[in-house]
């Protein structure tokens, strides 16, 4: 779905880093000027106290990723083109932006 | 068929690169500390944590060395012979270079075809030569392998996906395919959502969600 709007996507598999802790997943994103998309609501949570990459955390079922996602991409990317540093939420209703205190 | 690993995209943490290039984390920290191979990516992100992430070319390099000291070549000859041909100009000799040994003497060929290395060209006979090809090739199958073991296997790992279950040697939750069974997904459209998987993965996603 993210090719098919124009972006470049790649999963942890493709990287050969699925067994990377969390943490590792962040900083590979954060280098590679990328955002990171997930459904892990503790890695979101860490990266709320400590913003060092942009993670969306899509807040839905995992079937309806795609269709959430591309609900309200426009939004996201919107958010990620002005915030280096930012966790974005977003579910089916809504799109929401958090940002640590002290980022980095 | 699970999705291939794209060579300029890897990005590994040191546990996985001790895995693939089976050298244990220490050494790699200890090559890390002398420069003999630095990873891409180096970054404290907490007092006692640290990040470091190597690229594809760097697990090549970390199994030159290996294949260089399987052959007798001792690892501070090996960054001796490494950084002279850094002072040549040559950036990433173990990648750049084609290696081989004879004798206890390690030899380098150049892109022109010339050989360099501890006795004069003509007077040596190289017949073992380390294939950087295949090293590569095995890099690449070791970065996408999912060792037959973790198939069909659930485990919680610290610092993955809030340590819930997982099916080994992935980071895809189990409860991710249970959602997709419960809106009455086929398995045959969960394994394409998830190529990764495996249908014994599947089965136990469904044996866990009925018991």
């Amino acid at each position: 779905m993210l090719e098919s709007w124009g972006h470049t996507a790649w999963t942890a598999n493709q990287a050969g880093n699925a067994l990377a802790a969390d943490n590792d997943q962040s900083v590979y994103a954060a280098t590679r000027g990328a955002a990171l998309i997930t459904q892990d609501q503790e890695l979101a949570a860490q990266r709320k106290r400590r913003t060092i990459d942009q993670t969306v955390l899509l807040r839905c079922e995992a079937p309806d990723v795609i269709e959430v996602l591309e609900l309200h991409l426009a939004n996201v990317v919107d958010i990620l083109e002005h915030r280096p540093h930012v966790v974005i939420e977003v579910t089916r209703d809504r799109v929401r932006d958090f940002c640590a205190p002290w980022p980095g | 068929m699970p999705l291939q690993v794209v060579d300029d995209l890897v990005g590994v943490p040191i546990a996985t690169a001790s895995s693939i290039a089976a050298i244990s984390v220490r050494r790699l920290r200890s090559w890390h500390d002398e420069g003999l191979v630095l990873p891409a990516v180096d970054r404290m992100l907490g007092p006692g944590t640290r990040i470091r992430l190597y690229a594809f070319d760097q697990l090549v390099e970390m199994c030159v060395i290996r294949e260089l000291e399987d052959r007798g070549q001792d690892i501070r000859h090996i960054r001796f012979v490494t950084a002279r041909h850094e002072n040549d100009g040559i950036a990433r000799p173990l990648l750049e270079l084609r290696w081989g040994v004879d004798g206890g003497h390690m030899y380098a060929q150049h892109s022109d075809g010339t050989w360099t290395g501890g006795r004069r060209h003509n007077q040596a006979v190289i017949t073992d030569v380390i294939d950087i090809d295949l090293i590569r090739a095995t890099v690449r199958s070791r970065l996408e392998e999912r060792g037959k073991e973790s198939v069909g296997r659930v485990e919680r790992r610290r610092g993955v996906q809030g340590s819930r279950p997982v099916f080994a040697g992935t980071r895809t939750p189990v409860a991710t395919v249970q959602q997709y069974l419960r809106r009455g997904l086929s398995q045959a459209e969960i394994l394409e959502a998830f190529p990764h998987l495996t249908a014994a993965d599947v089965d136990l996603a469904r044996g866990l969600l009925a018991g």
